[in-house]
């Protein structure tokens, strides 16, 4: 059945919903920290649900603005859906360079050495010192941070288009 | 590909060896999307959009300028490099 709802014989697709995917972009955003404050860490599923919870909100925003939801996963092309007051916030941003950067949806199917492998072929893990851990630990965060800024951005901007 | 796609590339590819473009067009003309060169290797996150700003500041019109959006600048590992 997927992502969808099933309740009395209909069939409901929640999932392409903009409030929904609002709400669960905050859930997500959420859960990517608990993964880096809270043990047992969880660096994979941290990283995926951070970049997850960002393209959430680029769905909600994009689709409440009259987009179709072509299913794909680039945050880049989900921003070119949104309206330019997103646009705006983010020109310039570093932060938004190095989620798209460092983010990919196929993250949620690596181990915790895929994912340091992942990290060292986008050039992130030469010269850095410490254990595998804390490297690791080291570029999640910069990503779930990173996240965490544009999805600020991002949940700005659906609040002030969705009170009008 | 529209006019000012064109001449972001233009004004980008002195400065940034071996430039792929992978801009996209929006509606009302605005360009927005990610560029690669091997020049960003060096750079940290906030140098590269600090390097865009400066080209562009200096090449494009206001009006222009303000039809930019965000533009992602990556490394051709970073943009290259899938998890699976």
């Amino acid at each position: 059945m997927g992502s969808g709802a099933c309740l009395a014989g209909y069939m409901f697709d929640l999932s392409h919903r903009p409030n929904v995917l609002y709400l669960a972009s905050i859930e997500r955003l959420a859960a990517a920290r608990r993964m880096i404050d809270e043990k047992p860490h969880d660096y994979v599923v941290a990283s995926y649900l951070a970049g997850l919870a960002v393209e959430s909100i680029l769905q909600a925003l994009a689709l409440n603005a009259g987009s179709a939801h072509d299913a794909k996963h680039s945050l880049s092309k989900w921003l070119s859906k949104c309206p330019s007051a997103l646009h705006d916030a983010l020109k310039g941003s570093a932060e938004w360079n190095r989620l798209v950067a460092l983010w990919d949806n196929g993250i949620r199917y690596l181990s915790f050495d895929g994912l340091l492998g992942y990290f060292r072929n986008k050039g992130y893990v030469r010269g850095k010192k410490g254990g595998v851990e804390s490297i690791v630990r080291h570029l999640t965060k910069a990503l779930v941070d990173a996240a965490e800024e544009v999805h600020k951005k991002g949940l700005a901007v659906w609040l002030s288009s969705t009170k009008k | 590909m529209a006019k000012l796609h064109e001449k972001i590339i233009r004004v980008l590819r002195p400065h940034l060896h071996d430039l792929q473009d992978a801009l996209e067009d929006l509606p009302g003309g605005r360009v927005s999307g990610v560029v690669v060169s091997s020049s960003f290797n060096s750079l940290d996150h906030q140098s590269r959009q600090e390097k865009l700003n400066a080209i562009l500041k200096h090449a494009l019109t206001d009006a222009e300028l303000s039809a930019v959006g965000a533009i992602a600048a990556l490394t051709p590992a970073e943009a290259n490099v899938k998890a699976i």
